[in-house]
């Protein structure tokens, strides 16, 4: 089981990988959201929000009215931000469950992907 | 802290006007007529009737499961976690075949439609049908997509006016209603049921909105006011065209628009050789009606004349890109999700960066709705009914997924008997069964009357088991060795193993 501060490590080094990346800032140019990140197994709650692309914010806690709603368990959020498993692998098998728009739910696997290709 | 609600939610009218969207297309109003000349006089409505509460069982299924697992990704998740996931892989493919037939029975009546009616008679319907799928395909790349409120607009001014229009139709249509309670012969009236599913094809398509509800009840209640709304257009739009153009082919058989369809009943069998037109039976006139491609252009150009023709392109065009629409994102969408999973090649995973869609994805899908589409223009150029097997070929794979489901939920329940159900099936295992017997049984009836059908679902059964069980393993163990390759990134930890479905 991932600890908050895992967490919140993962998400900080995503939001560099999300931040560098020219490729994925100018596909998400118009895409602001906020992002609820939960843990199944425990505690862990963050709040990422993302303003044109740009991941302005990381917080230890539900804040604000979310867009996307990612629930899973703490090692997979964990490992998902740090780019060590594929999403939507865990999205098909039903590990990663999710709230949001059909267009949010694949710009977030989209993301993962640009950032860490598959090949 | 209490988890927040999403800031953009989907409301019951969207999730009804999106599964009836779906479910009602131009091909809707030719396979409604393919029904009423299996039964007797005006009593297609009991079997539109009875479909629909065959649907609506079947919804409740998929109420259970989609309430299970609220996902996008719905049919292949059921049947994996109830079976396997090599059924997951066959009844998923199987079901990309149903989108597929119906899409190549679409642009033909389509094409038809806008052939017929424009009078531009120099473009051939082909040419008619490619640009609609180009012009499709081309929305969805620059993603442009119908949804929300403009999505409710379209679906119910289109439900609106076709009601309004038929009751129209059954006020002043000449006569009264002819035997609408005796739907004729058992074995005639179990195929008109099993064309009746064909009418509500897709109103399933409104699980994947299960991610966009805060309330997973509105997805079991927008099932059945999907069907309900289905039921009620279809039967008056049935009643209406039926009640007006019967009575018109028997008043005037030698008139220009009805001699044709006279000439091909005769042709095809359904009327007798020596049969004297001047006294063509109500059922007799309404077989004729029956041959036609595009029944809906010729009734509303009946009952308004030019100003029919424009409402009735108008409303194909709705009924067309409400049912592409909600069909091309969902199964492109689902397509790019495979690909990145491994199930299907890398190449359908591409993001188009300028517009974020998976164009790659959304290619492929067109590329096979365009190979589909020329086979039905092909076949159609030898029998311009060939297109009816599509319309069959759907309502076998609709049958077959409706019985999986049902099997789903019995296997569910023994699996997973604790796992939350927001919404389960009342009765124990009394309705899942039904289903599965029910639509079972529809499945024999459609392949005894056109075992060209089996076949075809024969061969996409052999080449998905084929792909599933042989080339997908074999793909992802590629993509697992390509990864274990790489370095966890995580600090201090190996990276997860891959998940069961590997």
């Amino acid at each position: 089981m991932a600890t908050q501060q895992e967490i919140t490590e993962a998400l900080a080094d995503f939001r560099n990988q999300c931040n560098a990346n020219a490729r994925l800032r100018k596909m998400q140019r118009d895409w602001t959201k906020v992002l609820h990140l939960i843990a199944e197994d425990n505690d862990s709650r963050h709040t990422m929000t993302v303003v044109a692309g740009e991941t302005t914010k990381i917080e230890e806690s539900l804040v604000g009215t979310p867009d996307i709603i990612v629930t899973t368990r703490s090692e997979t959020l964990c490992d998902m931000f740090w780019g060590d498993l594929n999403p939507a692998q865990k999205y098909l098998s039903g590990e990663l469950k999710l709230k949001a728009s059909q267009e949010d739910v694949m710009r977030l696997d989209a993301i993962n992907l640009i950032i860490w290709p598959d090949d | 802290m209490a988890e927040a609600h999403l800031a953009k939610v989907v409301k019951l009218r969207t999730v009804v006007s999106t599964g009836a969207g779906m479910a009602l297309a131009t091909v809707s109003y030719s396979a409604s007529m393919e029904l009423a000349t299996l039964v007797l006089g005006d009593s297609a409505w009991i079997a539109i009737l009875l479909s629909g509460v065959l649907c609506a069982l079947a919804g409740a299924c998929f109420a259970e499961l989609s309430g299970m697992y609220p996902t996008a990704a719905g049919i292949k998740l059921f049947i994996q976690h109830a079976f396997n996931e090599k059924a997951a892989m066959l009844f998923a493919t199987l079901y990309i075949v149903v989108a597929l037939s119906v899409v190549g029975a679409e642009t033909f009546v389509l094409a038809r439609v806008l052939h017929d009616g424009t009078g531009l008679t120099a473009v051939p319907p082909w040419a008619w049908g490619l640009t609609f799928l180009v012009m499709v395909l081309g929305l969805n790349v620059v993603g442009i997509r119908i949804a929300g409120t403009f999505q409710d607009i379209l679906a119910y001014s289109m439900f609106a006016i076709l009601i309004a229009t038929s009751i129209y139709a059954i006020v002043s249509a000449p006569g009264h209603l002819h035997t609408p309670m005796m739907p004729g012969p058992r074995a005639s009236f179990a195929k008109a049921v099993a064309v009746g599913v064909f009418l509500y094809v897709g109103f399933e398509w409104v699980t994947p909105l299960a991610e966009e509800v805060t309330d997973q009840k509105l997805i079991s209640r927008g099932l059945f006011w999907t069907i309900w709304l289905l039921f009620l257009t279809y039967a008056l739009f049935n009643a209406g065209m039926t009640m007006t153009m019967a009575p018109a082919i028997q008043a005037h058989p030698q008139d220009p628009m009805f001699a044709p369809l006279i000439d091909a009943a005769i042709n095809k069998g359904a009327l007798p050789a020596g049969l004297d037109r001047a006294a063509l039976t109500y059922d007799q006139a309404k077989q004729a009606f029956g041959t036609s491609v595009v029944p809906h252009v010729l009734f509303y150009k009946y009952m308004f004349g030019g100003a029919g023709i424009v409402l009735i392109i108008v409303l194909s065009l709705m009924a067309s890109v409400t049912s592409f629409n909600a069909g091309t994102i969902t199964a492109s969408r689902f397509m790019y999700a495979l690909a990145r999973d491994g199930s299907l090649p890398k190449v359908f995973s591409r993001i188009s960066i300028r517009f974020a869609t998976p164009y790659m994805a959304l290619i492929g899908l067109s590329a096979l709705c365009m190979l589909v589409s020329i086979v039905v223009f092909i076949s159609a150029q030898y029998d311009p009914e060939s297109y009816e097997i599509f319309i069959f070929l759907g309502a076998f794979i609709e049958c077959l997924i409706y019985a999986v489901m049902a099997c789903a939920v019995i296997s569910l329940r023994r699996r997973q008997p604790e796992h939350t159900r927001p919404y389960r099936v009342p009765g124990g295992d009394v309705v899942p069964v039904i289903v599965a017997i029910v639509f079972g049984f529809l499945m024999i009836t459609i392949v005894i009357d056109k075992p060209l059908v089996g076949a075809v679902v024969a061969v996409a059964a052999g080449l998905a088991a084929y792909y599933g069980w042989r080339v997908v393993p074999r793909m992802r163990a590629r993509a697992r060795a390509a990864r274990s390759t790489r370095a966890p990134r995580r600090p201090g930890r190996r990276p997860e193993t891959p998940s069961s479905g590997e």
